[in-house]
């Protein structure tokens, strides 16, 4: 199923990347295939045609539109406007609100620490906890000795980070990012926030993922479960692990191991580093979903019969040690190592 | 579909699913999407002052198009006063009279995949909508993004296969 499924996606994509020459030689392949559904075809390049007009299709704001338009159908009594005495208070109270919470953050951002990851790495927190910082990462939270006297252990932060949490049930361990929060008592988590967009995934045990805003019910995410939440359309999307997931788990099969890392480098910036010049082209059939975290996708490789891949792992950074992939009979072994300062992935032997 | 007096929420529901539709309708036409938007505006407000009349046999969508219709004409019938432009007023009188369905011109499916594009992970989408919307190859996807063509590739492969499942049941 998949794979016929890959081989339609093929045909538009490659078509268009490759122009009309790959396509006819996938239409003949597609045509000849058993498992080809004419239906399923049908629906892909409705699509993909349609999706053409988006060229011309634009997009107003919706909300200001519909603000405008209830306005006008609310028009008001034309009168002399007479502003009421709560108003007035009202109004003088906001500026002495405004006023002290500037004070307020004036007066408690002493009292705060804020760590910026400049390569990935991973610190201590001071519960104890562990957090490990993705490159460009920043984590701001209560220097230890206004930490320790609050009722919820709080951080903030933007850029990515796995979060290992000391257990302490009466506390809770709470990260945010601009628009979300995921709260724990004692778990494993991974968390993302960039700008408007953030995403959890939970390693170990279960954590809540919820909207600062409201903007979603919270969610309840176990081991293996996810959410992401973009704040621009305020889509909440969960990733739940038993379930064929709606957005995402494609099956990449037919990639050459130097596509799949080129891939891989893309998709984990300053994790996974590929050197482009880097020789490697045996045309194995690699099957593994791209759509989960690195060291899913490294142990799939691992897992993998076609080749002989093993690694060793630090702070997040991994260093392939050895790859060894077969195809038709022809045999490549390389050994690879990857640096974490110069980023460079080196062709060491073949 | 609902039939009948419309109220304030069924009416928000609407213009949410149906305003950007109208206005690119309006748009294609007209060719002015400041306009557009102005003739949108005006068809839902007329909408709403009508609401008591939608029959039971009336759908919504079918009146809201009919309105806008309408409005089109009451638009172009306004050029002709202010410009003379007796000709090409005629001319858009009789394409706005024989105006086909909204849906039927695609704008629904369009809609509906733009819809569908916003779910999608933010970097799936930005090149999606680089080469869908931008008209951008793979090759100036990928210098531009400075990301491999693999990965573009990849990455519209993902988007496709994602609007599939997104819209399935729907177009």
């Amino acid at each position: 199923m998949s794979r016929i499924r890959d081989k339609i996606l093929d045909y538009f994509i490659r078509s268009e990347s490759t122009g009309d020459k790959g396509s006819e030689v996938l239409d003949k392949e597609l045509s000849e295939d058993p498992a080809f559904d004419m239906d399923e075809f049908v629906k892909y390049e409705k699509i993909w045609n349609a999706s053409s007009d988006l060229k011309e299709f634009r997009k107003a704001d919706v909300d200001v539109a519909l603000s405008a338009v209830e306005a006008r159908i609310d028009t008001p009594q034309t009168s002399v406007r007479v502003i009421p005495m709560w108003q007035k208070w009202s109004a003088a109270a906001m500026i002495v609100i405004v006023l002290g919470f500037g004070f307020y953050r004036w007066f408690v951002s002493d009292r705060y620490v804020t760590y910026e990851a400049i390569v990935a790495e991973s610190i201590v927190l001071p519960d104890s906890s562990i957090a490990h910082l993705g490159r460009g990462a920043t984590l701001r939270y209560l220097k230890p000795g206004y930490f320790s006297g609050a009722e919820v252990r709080e951080f903030y932060l933007t850029g990515d980070g796995t979060f290992e949490v000391r257990k302490d049930s009466s506390k809770l361990f709470s990260v945010m990012s601009d628009h979300t929060a995921v709260d724990a008592l004692g778990t494993i988590f991974h968390y993302e926030a960039r700008d408007k967009y953030s995403s959890t995934r939970s390693i170990e045990g279960r954590i809540r993922f919820r909207s600062r805003f409201g903007h979603f019910d919270h969610q309840h995410l176990t081991a293996g479960d996810g959410a992401s939440f973009d704040a621009e359309t305020k889509t909440m999307v969960p990733y739940m692990m038993d379930e064929v997931s709606v957005v995402g788990n494609l099956v990449v099969s037919k990639m050459t191991v130097n596509d799949l890392l080129l891939i891989m480098r893309d998709e984990f910036p300053g994790e996974f580093v590929v050197d482009q010049t880097a020789d490697l082209r045996p045309e194995v059939v690699i099957q593994v979903n791209l759509d989960q975290e690195l060291p899913d996708i490294i142990s799939a490789l691992q897992e993998s019969d076609q080749m002989d891949f093993s690694y060793d792992e630090e702070g997040g950074i991994y260093t392939i040690t050895r790859l060894l992939a077969e195809d038709q009979g022809w045999v490549a072994d390389y050994t690879y190592e990857m640096y974490q300062n110069d980023v460079d992935f080196n062709h060491l032997s073949e | 579909m609902t039939n009948g007096a419309l109220d304030r929420d069924e009416f928000r529901k609407l213009f949410q699913e149906h305003y950007n539709l109208i206005c690119n309708y309006l748009n294609k036409r007209i060719g002015d999407w400041e306009l557009s938007q102005e003739i949108a505006q005006n068809t839902f407000v007329k909408l709403w002052e009508k609401r008591e009349e939608i029959t039971i046999n009336t759908s919504r969508k079918s009146y809201l198009f009919q309105i806008a219709r309408n409005a089109l004409i009451d638009h172009f019938r306004s050029q002709k006063i202010a410009a003379g432009h007796a000709e090409s007023y005629s001319s858009s009188m009789e394409e706005s009279e024989h105006m086909p369905d909204i849906d039927e011109e695609g704008f629904g499916v369009t809609q509906q995949i733009a819809e569908a594009v916003d779910k999608l992970k933010p970097k799936t989408r930005k090149i999606f909508l680089l080469s869908k919307k931008e008209g951008l190859t793979y090759d100036e996807i990928a210098d531009y993004l400075d990301i491999s063509k693999r990965t573009v590739e990849y990455n519209m492969k993902n988007a496709l296969q994602q609007l599939k499942e997104l819209l399935e049941g729907k177009i």
